[in-house]
């Protein structure tokens, strides 16, 4: 994958093929030395060379398609002397034809050592390279797996954050709980001890633990009950539970975003009062959650906190259920509806 | 005696300013206003000498509320905002109180306020401190105008174009334009680059609206909308124009 951005196949052949001709240059010209005949000395150095790609070609091909053969370095090693010894001998049995009638013997003996040495140069370089790009490829590897490693790290913390309180929501509601020390104490130590629940039953939730529906409203009870402090003059929430589904499992902390949500979006879109309905409701063995708030259909939408904030839910479904149709939205009659499905298994 | 205008969807929010001002016998309340609308009419009304100013609310926030404002009154911002916003207002010297704050921090930005006896808070304060802290988001996606008494909020997508007029730019829509006193390079800035081309000097594009570019001479052209009114190109705007055409 990664790895052609390093090397490609072609640069592989290109780097090899050159050093091979380098090889076969070298050996050309001295043979013209000896014979001084251009065409024996090119058809001589062609053939010795080529005759070493032939088996080196075919262990790059056998280690595309075989590679658990040649991972041992035995196997590689016995190859390899293997091939150097064939290919000599296959020097000295071909190159006489070509050399007929000139006496080959004489040519050959003189070149012997530098035959061998260039055999020897030429696998050598070849096992280099692959060697060199193997490692590469290891290396590519390592690294695709590390940032993917990161990915899924900071996939995980983002859904922890948006489980986490919005700093908004804390601070105004310490400023809250400061102005009602003064006139409500008792009030004010209500308000302490919703805020204290609230954040320890979202600190200690497990994100893929499933809890009852019971159990989630509670927290969302706690919740509301700090935002009818702060916003009780023009809010209003309504529930209607279907009994039956009290028992009904749902991830934790699902359900109190999109309120959260809702409750932002209809106190900051409209003017009047605002009534936030939740209902929960059985539908085919599944769990249906809706969520309602008003808002203003001429209004432009600029509160891309709800995106945000959606998304992320939508995520932790997809990564639960592996559905991407669980969460939607519908919009009639200035009325704004979040629709949650959460499918009951066992 | 100084009057004062507390602006907050909160009423505890308010109430807390109110306990904590009790302390200063010459300070007086004379409207407290839950959104941005009342609080235009409350300050036009009133004309108070200092005005506590939340930023969050409904509608409008509290930087678009004061953009409405002709003559703006000293201005105390109370907010939840986060750090890195908090900079930007010390970097502009724009007093702010954060919540939750103390007796002892609002007492130190009232003696503030009587020792100048006005907080200054330009519009080129605003401006800068909305740029500082990045395109606010409010900001790029509609535009707080007044019309006569009344208050208008202009979906950016329905900005054709926007003119430069002396210290303040004309907002054009399909039917008409609206004033409103910001520069050229703050919409340049604000708006989504890839919408609005400054096309000319004097001139903001919205390109949803262009359907044809007309040459004039070599280096001027005129950009033709929709309903059919030309205006100005540059040839730098052309050139811009062009390159988010992919001409």
């Amino acid at each position: 994958m990664q790895t052609e951005k390093f090397v490609s196949k072609n640069q592989l052949l290109i780097f090899i093929s050159s050093w091979f001709i380098v090889c076969g240059l070298v050996l050309a010209g001295t043979l013209f030395q000896l014979t001084a005949n251009v065409k024996l000395a090119t058809i001589d150095a062609a053939i010795s060379v080529g005759l070493t790609a032939i088996p080196l070609l075919l262990v790059f091909f056998m280690q595309n398609y075989l590679p658990n053969f040649l991972n041992k370095i035995s196997t590689q090693f016995f190859l390899i002397t293997l091939f150097i010894f064939k290919v000599i001998y296959l020097q000295k049995f071909l190159l006489p034809y070509v050399y007929n009638p000139i006496n080959f013997n004489e040519v050959y003996t003189k070149t012997e050592i530098l035959r061998i040495f260039i055999v020897f140069l030429q696998t050598v370089f070849f096992f280099a390279t692959m060697w060199f790009l193997n490692n590469i490829k290891t290396k590519t590897k390592q690294l695709a797996l590390q940032q993917q490693a990161q990915n899924t790290l900071r996939d995980a913390e983002l859904i922890k954050l948006r489980q986490q309180l919005q700093p908004h929501f804390l601070f105004n509601s310490l400023n809250s709980i400061n102005a009602l020390v003064g006139s409500q104490p008792q009030l004010a130590r209500s308000m302490i001890q919703n805020l204290s629940d609230f954040l320890r039953g979202t600190l200690k939730k497990d994100d893929n633990k499933l809890v009852n529906l019971e159990e989630e409203l509670k927290l969302l009870h706690l919740y509301l009950d700090i935002e009818k402090i702060r916003f009780g003059h023009r809010m209003q929430v309504v529930f209607t539970i279907d009994e039956a589904t009290n028992n009904f499992k749902l991830p934790a902390l699902i359900l109190q975003p999109i309120v959260e949500n809702a409750i932002k979006f209809g106190l900051y879109n409209v003017l009047s009062d605002v009534e936030i309905s939740i209902s929960a409701q059985l539908q085919n063995t599944h769990l249906i959650l809706e969520v309602k708030n008003p808002f203003d259909e001429d209004a432009i939408q600029t509160r891309k906190g709800e995106g945000f904030g959606l998304s992320l839910i939508e995520r932790r479904l997809q990564l639960l259920y592996h559905r991407a149709d669980l969460l939607s939205i519908q919009k009639s009659n200035n009325i704004f509806i979040t629709k949650l499905i959460i499918p009951q298994h066992d | 005696m100084i009057n004062v205008i507390l602006i907050d969807d909160e009423p505890l929010a308010r109430l807390i300013v109110q306990e904590y001002l009790q302390a200063f016998a010459n300070f007086k309340i004379v409207a407290q206003c839950d959104n941005g609308f009342e609080a235009v009419k409350a300050i036009q009304q009133h004309n108070p000498d200092l005005i506590f100013l939340d930023i969050q609310m409904p509608k409008i926030n509290g930087f678009e509320t004061l953009e409405l404002l002709e003559t703006k009154p000293a201005v105390i911002f109370t907010t939840a905002f986060d750090e890195y916003a908090l900079k930007a207002f010390e970097q502009n010297a724009i007093d702010y109180l954060l919540k939750p704050f103390s007796e002892e921090r609002f007492k130190k930005a009232i003696d503030k306020f009587l020792a100048t006896h006005k907080i200054e808070i330009s519009s080129t304060k605003v401006e800068k401190l909305l740029e500082t802290t990045g395109k606010h988001q409010d900001e790029a996606h509609r535009i707080v105008v007044k019309n006569g008494s009344s208050i208008l909020i202009l979906p950016i997508n329905d900005v054709m174009y926007i003119e430069a007029y002396d210290d303040y730019v004309k907002i054009f829509n399909k039917d008409t334009f609206y004033l409103k006193k910001k520069t050229m390079a703050y919409y340049e800035q604000i708006l989504d680059a890839q919408q609005f081309v400054r096309i000319h000097r004097s001139y903001i594009l919205n390109i949803n609206y262009l359907t044809k570019i007309e040459p004039l001479d070599k280096n001027n052209a005129l950009a033709i909308l929709k309903n059919g009114i030309k205006i100005p190109l540059s040839k730098t705007g052309n050139l811009k124009l062009k390159e988010i055409l992919n001409l």
